[in-house]
Order: structure tokens, then sequence, then C-alpha cells
């Protein structure tokens, strides 16, 4: 099967001579909960703004549903991130000066697949699929960092992406709305046939994941796979 | 000028219903009599000049004032887009095109502009009509004791596509700023 995503032997040295991740070959299937893992400053957020087509490898190439990226110019791979990814960063990120709704409504304006009136019942459903129902007219302020980042994983769903992303997304969370995160996480795996990558320090965390990659001076040292 | 002496007609007047062709006749009439004849506009070149220059200053300082409000609105749409750098890198990572932020913030330089526009022509007719009210109460040799005022809707036309002009370059800069920004660099910072 093609794999949903593709690294092959990235390696991203910034211009000042630093190196964030190197030979990085990693293939993610469709449907795949992986939790990437490492320390503190070992690459783990380079690799996640890499495969999310944020950042450009210095070296070697990275495929999403087997499509080269490296051909790709800041447009087509912008309007790639719009319909086929969705990011959660550990900071929620959402646009202050707009609801919990709005905000789910921007990339799937931006992307205009759905008509107003069914992007709004799509933003609804998402919403309340994430027990956001009554938020939906909030504004992020006056929602707790736990329903933020729950806004912020309704957003990232709000294209129907291929592959969803999420760095530390949990970072802020106290224990019981990081394990609610998780549980969404899984759920959308298992019974949406989502594929997510997220990156954790969290090794409890990390265990739910179907597959964990594990970083350490930006060279994956393990990978394993496990029920 | 024809003798230059007394007690016989030296000086003939010709008052023409179009003022632009006096030029024109009275070469034509220097040539036809050899007499020494003058335009109203050879006769006034020193004033007329007076007008030249004045309108050089008017344009000049104008100029100078749109410069100056460029320079505003250029610090304007800078400070916003300095502002909205989270903002403006969660929309590229969603993945709006660098086209969409520009094009986000040079609108809002050209309403700025056009809002400026619309505020100083209303500014400007006021003004006009505050002007129009003023008399000098003096008896001036063209006969008044008033500003000679241009109530010319052309003029605030053509200052407004200048300032709404100038809006738009000046919004350009910072917009090109905001649209080539990396996300990834915010995304990193802020986490
Ligand atoms: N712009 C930069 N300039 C210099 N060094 C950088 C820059 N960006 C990242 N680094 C370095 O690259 C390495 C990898 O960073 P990265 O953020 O990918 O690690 P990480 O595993 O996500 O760390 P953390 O768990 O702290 O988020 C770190 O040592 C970091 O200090
Ligand atoms: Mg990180």
């Amino acid at each position: 099967m093609t794999p949903l995503i593709e690294a092959r032997g990235v390696t991203r040295t910034l211009p000042e001579g630093v190196t964030l991740v190197h030979d990085i070959d990693l293939s993610i299937q469709p449907g795949e909960f992986v939790a990437i893992t490492g320390p503190s400053g070992s690459g783990k957020s380079s690799l996640l703004y890499l495969l999310g087509l944020l950042d450009r490898p210095s070296q070697g190439t990275v495929l999403l549903e087997g499509r080269d990226t490296a051909e790709l110019d800041a447009a087509a791979l912008a309007s790639l991130r719009l319909s086929r990814l969705g990011f959660v960063f550990q900071f929620h990120f959402l646009l202050p000066e707009f609801s919990a709704l709005d905000n789910v409504l921007i990339p799937m304006r931006r992307l205009g697949r759905l008509a107003p009136a069914a992007a709004r019942a799509e933003a609804m459903r998402l919403l309340a699929e994430l027990g956001l129902a009554d938020a939906a007219q909030k504004l992020p302020e006056q929602l707790s960092g736990g329903m933020r980042q729950r806004v912020a994983i309704a957003r990232a769903l709000a294209n129907d992406p291929a592959l969803i992303l999420a760095d530390e997304p949990t970072g802020n969370l106290d224990t019981r709305n990081a394990a609610l995160v998780f549980d969404i996480f899984g759920r959308l795996v298992r019974e949406q046939k989502r594929t997510v990558l997220v990156v954790t320090h969290d090794a409890e965390l990390a265990a739910r994941a179907g597959r964990r990659v594990h970083l350490v001076d930006g060279a994956i040292v393990a990978d394993d796979r496990q029920g | 000028m024809l003798q230059d002496r007394p007690r016989v007609v030296n000086q003939i007047l010709i008052r023409l219903d179009d003022v632009t062709r006096a030029e024109a006749l009275a070469r034509q009439v220097e040539a036809r009599f050899g007499d020494r004849a003058e335009s109203w506009e050879e006769q006034n070149r020193n004033i007329l000049t007076v007008f030249v220059i004045q309108n050089a200053i008017m344009y000049s300082v104008t100029g100078a004032i749109l410069l100056v409000a460029a320079f505003g609105i250029y610090n304007i749409i800078s400070t916003v887009v300095y502002e909205k750098t989270r903002d403006i890198a969660i929309l590229k990572s969603l993945g709006f095109p660098e086209g969409d932020i520009q094009r986000l913030f040079l609108l809002q330089g050209l309403v700025v502009g056009v809002l400026g526009a619309l505020i100083g022509c209303a500014l400007g007719a006021l003004m006009i009509e505050a002007l129009a009210q003023i008399r000098f109460g003096i008896d001036t040799p063209a006969g008044q004791d008033r500003f000679i005022l241009a109530r010319d809707g052309r003029i605030y036309l053509l200052a407004s596509l200048f300032a709404v002009t100038a809006a738009g370059l000046a919004a350009l800069i910072p917009a090109r700023r905001a649209s080539r920004l990396d996300p990834v660099q915010v995304v990193r910072g802020a986490a």
C-alpha cells in the first residue's frame, strides 16, 4: 500500500549549520496512530514541520500520498496543507477575535469545498463530537485550556484531512484533559480510520499509540509497533 | 505702442472674447502693421511667473504631506503586521497562500487610504467654504475683496487618487513582509 506520508533520507540543516534532523526514513500507512517521542531538543518538532510541509528538507524528500513534494512551490504546499493535513500545536493557536465556530470555519471557507450552510453544519457537528456544542459561539478566551485544545482539534479536522499532525498537544493540559485529547485521537483512528502523528514526551500517553518512533539527536533510534 | 507722442493716439486696446487667443493675435498685429503689440500674458509676465512659482510650491508641499502620510500608513500597517505575527503564522500553517496574506494587508492599507481621502475631501471642502466667508475689506486692483477659490471636483478626484495610490504603495511593503513570514519560526517560538 502507498504510504500516506513518507520521509526518504530527510536531513534538515539550518543555514547557520545546525542540523535539526538527519537521514530520516519514515513511512506511515493510512490508519496508523504514531507517537514521536524523544528528549527535548531531539528534533521531534522539526520532523513534524517537515512531514507537515511547513518546512522543506535540505536533503531527501517527503512524499504525501505517493506524491513527491520537493517539486512543489509554496502555494502548492499551502494548498496541500489546507486540504490534506490538520495541525494541532502545544499552544492552541486559535484566532482570538473569532468564536470557536468561526475558528473551525476558517479553513473550511478557504477551501470552499462545502457550501456555507453545509460548512456551518459540519463545523457544528465536529464541535459537538468533541463535546463543545455549547461553546460554539464563545471566544477562545472564554474557554478552558482543554476546551481550546479541542476546538483546535475540531479545526484540524475541518477539511477532513488525510493526516493529523499534533506537536505536544497536551503540553499545556492537566492529566485529565491530556488523556481526553489522546482518547479523541484514539477514537479518530479506530472509528474514522484517520491517521494521527503526535509528538509527545509523555511515555504513558505515547503508549496509547500503535507505533512509537523514538528520536535522539535528530535521528530515529527506535521504531516499535504493538497492537 | 504707436508713436509715443503727446496729443495723439498712442495705444489701442483690443478686448477679445477668447482670452487665450491674445498671444497669437498680438503676433499677427505685429506682423501686419509693424507696430509693437503686447498680449496680456506678456504684459503680466512677472505676475504670471509668481503664479507658476506658487503652483510649484503648492505641489511640493502637497507632495511632502502625501509622503508623510504614506509613511504614516506604512507605520500603521507595519505595526498591525507585527502585532498579528502569530495570526499570520496560524493562517499560513493552516494553508492560506501568501497571496491571501498579502491581499489582506494591502486591502487594509487601501481602506485606510480611501477613508483618509474621504475625510480629507470633506475637510478640504469645509475649509474652502470657510475661506469663502473671509472679506479683505479693501479694494484690490482685480476688484476682488475675497479669496479666489477653486471648487473644481477634478482637484478632489486627483488628490484622492494620489492619496489612495500612496496608501497602497505604503502598505505593499509590510504586506509582502507579512506574506513571506515563516510560520515555523513563530510556531517554534510560541511553544
Ligand atoms: N532556529 C533555530 N536555530 C538554532 N537551533 C535551532 C533552531 N530551531 C531549532 N533548533 C535546535 O534544533 C534542535 C531540535 O529542535 P526541535 O524543536 O525539533 O526539538 P524537539 O524535540 O521538538 O524539542 P522539545 O521537546 O523541546 O520541543 C534543538 O536542539 C533546537 O535547539
Ligand atoms: Mg518540540
